[in-house]
């Protein structure tokens, strides 16, 4: 073992723990035993500086009461206005991040624009409005005159019991249909729980 | 409609805390609460020795939890809650440390202030501790994260690799180097007295 092997061993390995042939060096070299008096010294220092002995100090129990109750408040509060944004541990101040929201972004485009062109924005929406009430009534007479309409009262007569038919047999008709419902609405569920999941992933 | 749990069996080594997280991971309150109980001393600790603040420390805990809830539905439990919750205050921590040690290095250019106050002697342990916390200071950030996390978990190499998400080989590197270097910049008299 020569000094250099030595000095790389300190540098690895913990100065408690060396090899008898390291100790044996260090016993006849007088540069090695100062360096490994000084590594465990350093050692020592580390241990007391970083180590984790955390005794159940009695001034120690209120600041954990306390980050147990701030970190449920914070929860519970963010829960309950249906936002888990502000839950988020963030460098930039709330007013930052609320601004940076694009429905916020979106609302003040739409009051900047009211704000600006406010007159000629109602006066677009006036000369629009006769079309637009007129759009219902034109979609229903498309309808009408369309196959969709035959299908759908075929359909109708299909189904729905007549006017003088006995309540039992109209219950029975409901109940029969309503599984199909359901059924349809499944796939729409799953597709949200997904779009859900998606978005939560990005935001993670 | 109640999701199945995504923690795998084994993840973690106490069936009791599986079963908290797997009922956190479903939005039971209760259940986080028992486990910000069971972890927030190690967590605090942990901030509170990278930060060297009570209040620092008490705020990153807090955030870290926070974080951890917001995130628990896609723990999967590759590595257990506790090195996971290490991890994120581990982050936290030395990222707000990095933040107040630019923060205060501006501050000191602005106001034109010297590098740092002395402090007043009181006994050779203060003396030891303030200036090994100089030399850790002035280790790369990778080399005070890996030396701060051996001696927080207990001398584990594969821990420390676990919370900080590095090889265990770079660990060994960082280790080895700010070792040296912590050596060589400890005064001679400090080896010889103890």
């Amino acid at each position: 073992m020569n000094c250099l092997a030595f000095e790389r061993l300190l540098d690895v390995g913990e100065p408690d723990a060396l090899p008898a042939a390291a100790l044996a060096h260090a016993r006849g070299c007088g540069s090695c035993a100062r360096s490994l008096a000084r590594s465990r010294s350093l050692e020592r220092a580390l241990e007391r500086h970083f180590a984790s002995a955390l005794a159940p100090a009695p001034g120690l129990e209120p600041t954990l009461a306390r980050i147990t109750d701030h970190v449920m408040a914070r929860i519970e509060a963010a829960e309950a206005r249906g936002v888990r944004w502000l839950a988020l541990p963030d460098a930039l101040p709330w007013w930052v991040r609320a601004a940076a929201e694009p429905a916020v972004v979106l609302a003040s485009v739409v009051a900047a624009l009211l704000l600006w062109r406010g007159d000629a924005l109602l006066a677009a929406v006036r000369a629009w409005l006769p079309a637009t009430a007129a759009a219902p009534s034109r979609w229903m007479a498309w309808a009408e005159g369309s196959a969709l309409a035959d299908a759908g009262s075929a359909l109708a007569r299909t189904l729905l019991p007549g006017p003088g038919e006995h309540w039992g047999v109209t219950l029975g008709l409901l109940l029969g249909v309503a599984p199909l419902f359901a059924l349809l609405a499944l796939p729409f569920w799953r597709a949200g729980e997904r779009l859900v999941d998606a978005v939560g992933a990005a935001a993670r | 409609m109640a999701r199945p749990s995504r923690v795998p069996p084994g993840a973690d080594r106490r069936p009791e805390e599986r079963r908290l997280i797997a009922r956190a991971q479903d939005g039971d309150r209760e259940a986080f609460r028992e486990l910000v109980e069971s972890h927030r001393a190690r967590a605090y600790a942990l901030a509170l020795r990278i930060l060297r603040s009570a209040e620092d420390a008490e705020e990153v805990a807090q955030d870290s939890f926070v974080r951890v809830w917001t995130a628990l539905p896609g723990f999967r439990g590759e590595s257990s809650f506790g090195t996971w919750l290490h991890r994120i205050v581990a982050r936290r921590s030395f990222d707000r440390a990095q933040v107040m040690k630019h923060r205060r290095s501006r501050e000191r250019a602005d106001e034109h202030l010297p590098e740092a106050a002395a402090p007043e002697p009181e006994d050779e342990d203060t003396l030891r501790a303030a200036q090994l916390q100089r030399l850790v200071a002035g280790l790369s950030p990778a080399q005070r994260q890996v030396v701060t996390m051996f001696y927080f978990e207990g001398r584990s190499v594969e821990q420390v690799s676990a919370v900080l998400a590095m090889p265990e080989n770079t660990v060994k590197t960082h280790l080895l180097r700010a070792r040296a270097a912590l050596r060589a910049a400890w005064p001679e008299g400090a080896g010889e007295t103890s």
